[in-house]
């Protein structure tokens, strides 16, 4: 017992060092937070810009509640006013497009369904400064993958610009393996009393639309930021972006990332910073000081009443890059959805008694596979056009057959093959 | 007989035999009503033989947390939290020589060496004028001396270490030399772990002291001690860290004449700590930081008349701080070498104190110090725009300072008042005004202190801290001052406490006071103790009301927390009860007991959540806004002397206790972890389960 306990604390004493010595624990009554968060960087392009209002939510839930509703406007310091119009939860498009121009001010108003009214500081567009390079280089990390690092670099010769953001977004395209022209019609069914076996009639009819290439895109996830403050020359160079593992499916038929590149305030930078900071995970030995990080919207009826986000005005600029796999010479990447195909047998031999083996008859499976996939139940489509109709059919998931289940058959304005 | 001239005078004396009484001389036995000090706590080694301990180390810091005004922000965390203070604000002295991390395996054990530790006095309010530096405290520690007539040594061995000191004559009665070393097996336990994490960890640390005291005539003794502890501990496969103590010190006490004495102190310290990262990639290094310190201290005593004490001094430090070097630590890493700036300042005071006893019942201690400091060059310090916050758009300006050459000089009076008045013979009301400066201020990112913490000296751009404090107590003795009843309230306020901006980043930053922010604070409290000190049932029993605050107010946004109003500090715990019990049943056994209340600490918690730049956020209450559990915690001993013959090879004891014997789960911290996107709080506890000790002490 005694050696027991003592090797106890020590495993307790160590575990504590390695921060996992830890169990469960309900605070009791924690009061929930319900503010509003505000999310919004207008550019210096000409465009509609978005205004983006939600609120926070309880821990275990896993949705922000989106505030609709709400008259949004933004008025500038030469008493432009432009108003913005709800388009989707929790999104606001401006009515008209306009841009930030530099020497002006921009305030943003907010007036929530219950008649809360909230403004942000008065906000100057920042410096311009522009992306000078785009570009990709194979990297091997330190866990020994290897893969494409995207990287961006910025000559800066704006010294007043210092602080910046990054934003991205990946389009790629993706050739569905396991395509077929064909879909499979499952008509005049029977079903046996006893639920197993099952007749039916089959049609092959062509597909309507294009379901073999599509294009995804992927926003970027989280805050990407890097200063030149503490630099000697304002220019950044090799700033990662993204970093791609050379078998990752979206390399699989070509990739394009466009970066967009925000100049930001110390203020915006500051706020950013913090926010990512507490988000990062903390050992026990460098926790940071948590705390409630504040922005710069505020509530013009209740001072005490918090409001989380930052109303940004920046200056950006874009760059957008296309590449293989192959310009890597990279082995070529599994299909981004792991391809499950079945073979069933669709043999007339409905029943059989006592054979030995077995043949098998597995319509009632193939109808199930199929026709909940006629419920928008997403469950398995034909892989191609069995010959003969009468053995055995290869099934596969709609993901790896219709391309349309991930990403959208329109190619993009932008694409360049 | 008073002889006025010349002359004779002859006479006889007659022999004659007197059996006398046996004589108990007692010291400083009604010092707690005697003294003109407020909020002094005294604690002799030789009383806490008894105490049930953890993992068989009789700890003499921890015993002093179990005192009112004296606390920690958990089981396993280093310094200390007096009266409301951070834990930087504590004077800690090994016989003169600041210990800066007094403690191994980040708190659980203190490095004090128990067997040649002699006393600790503990000055949570008039701290004494001779005494500066620090906002807080004193913990004034001294180390026995040797054994004058002949060698004699006392040991121990507990579950996980093995301590051993020895005395020694060097001349008889005139010079002795104690020495104590003491180290822990634990390193190898872990390697006979079949867990191979933990096979491959490291946890270790060993201490040694050693002490040598010379009268050399009736008017002059010199001492020194050069003391050195070393702690080696992995967080992680990867990491190694170390970090010791070394201290040296000399002291010459010399007598001119009955009326003047004088003492002159050299002290050294240094504390340093070592992270060696060794990954398997080329991002090896090794990380360092250090501070040294010397000091010169002359303290004189002028028994000038009954009535008036006047002591009188000065005294000088150096400190020389590194405030970090990474280099890399072998040919394949990438790691590039930074060394920080080197830090200097000088700190020097003078100070004059009169004990002046008025009438029978009222004694003043008057005392004044001036503290002056000078930070020095080289250096390189940033100039900021007045009125912004300081980041790196806000600098203006860089001034650089050659050798030596003063950056910024701070300095300030320092009150150390108090008084006594009798109201009874055994009851007395004392008070106190004290303010203290503090130019060294300990950066952590932690709530609690931890060794890999750096010390960082005032410049132009971190003020130093400042506080004042008033206390009143009432203090009575019963049963011939074998019961000490006390109860003291005070009130602090500090101004220019250190804390940081969210998010900060405090290692390896040159431009660090961009994340320091500098707020007042404010404690108050009433401290309740009852003490026994003889017979069958002794012990104490302390209870205390305390609150500590910090308020960070600028008209800045990014500087202001909790909208620029008082918060409570990390470690505010408000009620904090602790019993301490010794029953003798026999002379060869003796049960003891001791019990801690405490509530938890404040924390701040996840409130929310949110999503932003298409990640979610967890939004935090305010600063401290929510507490942990609270703390209890009961600890049990069994004395065991062994027996009481004549002949044997030593005296000795066995001491078998059971630390938590409730085996209450306190929460070491508590943090938050996202699950799958849900957030789960958990917590970290170290002695979830009552741990059982069996100690074996031997004296001969």
């Amino acid at each position: 017992m005694k050696k027991a306990a003592i090797f106890k604390f020590f495993l307790c004493f160590i575990i504590i060092l390695h921060s996992s010595c830890r169990e469960p624990f309900e605070p009791d009554s924690i009061d929930f937070l319900d503010a509003l968060v505000v999310e919004s960087t207008i550019t210096n392009e000409l465009k509609k810009h978005e205004v983006k209002l939600s609120r926070t939510y309880a821990l275990e839930n896993f949705e922000p509640t989106y505030v609709n509703n709400a008259n949004v406007r933004v008025e500038d310091s030469n008493n432009n006013l432009y108003s913005f119009s709800l388009i989707s939860d929790g999104s606001y498009i401006s009515d008209s497009a306009f841009q930030a121009i530099s020497g002006v001010t921009y305030k943003l108003y907010i007036t929530t369904q219950d008649g809360k009214e909230y403004e942000s500081d008065s906000i100057e567009l920042t410096p311009i400064s522009d992306i000078t390079n785009l570009y990709t280089e194979i990297v091997t990390k330190d866990n020994g993958e290897t893969g494409i690092q995207i990287m961006v670099d910025n000559n800066n010769t704006n010294s007043s610009a210092q602080y910046f953001r990054y934003q991205y977004e990946e389009t790629y395209k993706i050739i569905a393996p396991n395509w077929n022209l064909y879909e499979a019609v499952l008509t005049n069914f029977s079903v046996a009393s006893n639920g197993d076996a099952v007749e039916f009639d089959s049609e092959f009819i062509e597909r309507t639309q294009e379901e073999q290439i599509c294009f995804i895109t992927d926003k970027s996830f989280g805050i990407l930021q890097t200063s030149t403050s503490d630099l000697n020359e304002n220019s950044i160079e090799k700033f990662p972006i993204k970093f791609i593992q050379s078998n990752d499916g979206v390399l699989r038929d070509r990739y394009s990332i466009l970066v967009k590149q925000f100049v930001q305030s110390i203020e915006a930078y500051t706020y950013y910073e913090i926010v990512n900071e507490l988000g990062e995970n903390q050992n026990i030995l460098s926790q940071t000081q948590p705390g409630f990080v504040l922005g710069n919207v505020s509530s013009l009826n209740d001072t005490q009443e918090k409001v989380i986000g930052f109303f940004e005005v920046s200056s950006v600029s874009e760059k957008r890059v296309f590449f293989n796999y192959s310009d890597f010479n990279f082995p070529k990447p599994e299909f981004i959805f792991e391809c499950n195909l079945i073979e069933l047998d669709y043999s007339i031999n409905a029943t059989c008694g006592p054979c030995s083996p077995p043949i098998r008859n597995e319509r009632a499976q193939i109808y199930r596979l199929l026709t909940t996939f006629e419920d928008d139940n997403l469950n398995y489509l034909i892989t191609e056009i069995p010959q003969p109709l009468e053995g055995i059919w290869r099934l596969t998931n709609p993901e790896c057959g219709d391309c349309t289940t991930l990403g959208t058959n329109i190619e993009p304005d932008f694409w360049e093959d | 007989m008073l002889v006025y001239g010349d002359g004779n005078l002859n006479f006889e004396v007659l022999e004659g035999a007197e059996q006398l009484d046996e004589i108990l001389i007692e010291a400083k036995k009604d010092d707690n009503i005697k003294t003109a000090v407020v909020g002094v706590t005294t604690i002799d080694m030789a009383g806490i033989k008894n105490i049930p301990v953890v993992l068989g180390e009789r700890d003499i810091l921890k015993i002093a947390t179990t005192m009112p005004g004296v606390k920690t922000a958990g089981e396993g965390a280093s310094g200390f939290n007096v009266r409301g203070g951070r834990t930087d604000q504590n004077l800690i002295l090994l016989d003169n020589a600041v210990i800066y991390s007094p403690s191994h395996f980040l708190g659980f054990f203190s490095a004090l060496n128990p067997f040649t530790t002699g006393s600790l006095d503990i000055y949570k309010a008039s701290i004494p004028a001779e005494y500066g530096g620090r906002l807080s405290s004193v913990f004034d520690i001294k180390t026995k001396d040797g054994n004058l007539t002949k060698f004699s040594g006392e040991g121990s061995i507990g579950p996980v270490t093995a301590n051993l000191s020895l005395e020694t004559p060097i001349v008889k009665e005139k010079s002795s030399l104690i020495l104590g070393g003491r180290a822990t097996y634990s390193g190898w336990i872990l390697r006979s772990l079949d867990d191979e994490n933990l096979k491959n960890s490291e946890a270790s640390f060993y201490d040694g002291i050693v002490k040598y005291k010379h009268k050399l005539n009736i008017n002059n003794t010199i001492q020194t001690s050069i003391y050195y502890s070393n702690d080696k501990f992995s967080i992680t496969s990867d990491s190694l860290y170390r970090y010791n103590n070394q201290l040296a010190s000399l002291k010459w006490d010399h007598e001119f004449n009955e009326k003047n004495k004088a003492e002159v102190i050299l002290v050294n310290s240094q504390y340093k700590y070592n992270i060696d990262y060794e990954g398997n990639s080329n991002r090896n290094f090794d990380f360092g930081y250090k501070i040294n310190e010397t000091q010169l201290k002359l303290n004189f005593d002028y028994f000038y008349s009954k009535k008036h004490k006047f002591k009188y001094g000065l005294s000088s430090k150096l400190y020389n701080v590194n405030p970090g070097t990474i280099e890399p630590s072998d040919l394949n890493s990438d790691v590039e070498y930074e060394s920080l700036d080197k830090e200097k300042g000088l700190e020097s005071a003078i100070y004059i104190a009169d004990l002046f006893e008025i009438t029978d019942r009222l004694l003043l201690d008057i005392g004044l110090r001036y503290s002056f400091y000078a930070s020095l060059g080289p250096a390189t310090q940033n100039i900021y725009q007045d009125g912004l916050p300081r980041n790196p758009s806000t600098i203006i300006g860089q001034e650089t300072y050659g050798n030596n050459a003063v950056v910024k000089t701070y300095g300030g009076p320092e009150i150390r008042t108090s008084f006594r008045y009798f109201l009874t013979p055994s009851f007395s009301l004392k008070g106190s005004y004290n303010n203290t400066i503090q130019y060294i201020h300990l950066l952590s990112n932690n709530t609690t202190e931890a060794p890999i913490d750096t010390w960082k000296l005032s410049d132009l751009n971190t003020k130093p801290q400042r506080a004042q404090q008033i206390s009143l107590g009432l203090y009575k003795n019963l049963d011939a001052s074998n019961i000490e009843l006390s109860l003291e309230g005070y009130y602090k306020k500090m101004k220019d406490i250190l804390d940081y901006k969210i998010g900060a980043d405090l290692i390896l930053n040159e431009n660090l006071e961009q994340e320091l922010l500098q707020g007042q604070g404010k404690a108050y409290g009433i401290e309740f103790l009852l003490k026994k000190k003889k017979g069958k049932l002794n012990g104490w029993l302390g209870y205390s009301y305390s609150r500590s605050f910090v308020k960070l107010d600028s008209p800045l946004d990014e500087e202001r927390v909790n909208n620029g109003d008082y918060f409570p500090a990390n470690y505010d715990k408000p009620h904090d009860f602790t019993t301490v019990l010794n029953y003798k049943l026999t002379h060869r056994f003796s049960f003891s007991a001791n019990f801690t209340y405490q509530t938890g600490r404040p924390i701040t918690f996840p409130i929310g959540k949110y999503v932003i730049a298409n990640e979610e956020q967890v939004v935090y209450s305010d600063r401290n806004q929510y507490r942990i559990p609270d703390y209890y915690r009961l600890d049990l001993g069994l004395n065991i002397e062994g027996n009481h013959k004549l002949q044997k090879l030593a005296h000795s004891f066995w001491n078998i206790s059971v630390f938590n014997v409730l085996g209450r789960n306190n929460p070491y911290s508590v943090f938050f972890v996202n699950d799958d996107g849900k957030i789960q709080a958990y917590q970290t506890s170290i002695f979830t389960v009552p741990i059982p000790t069996i100690t074996y002490n031997f004296k001969f």
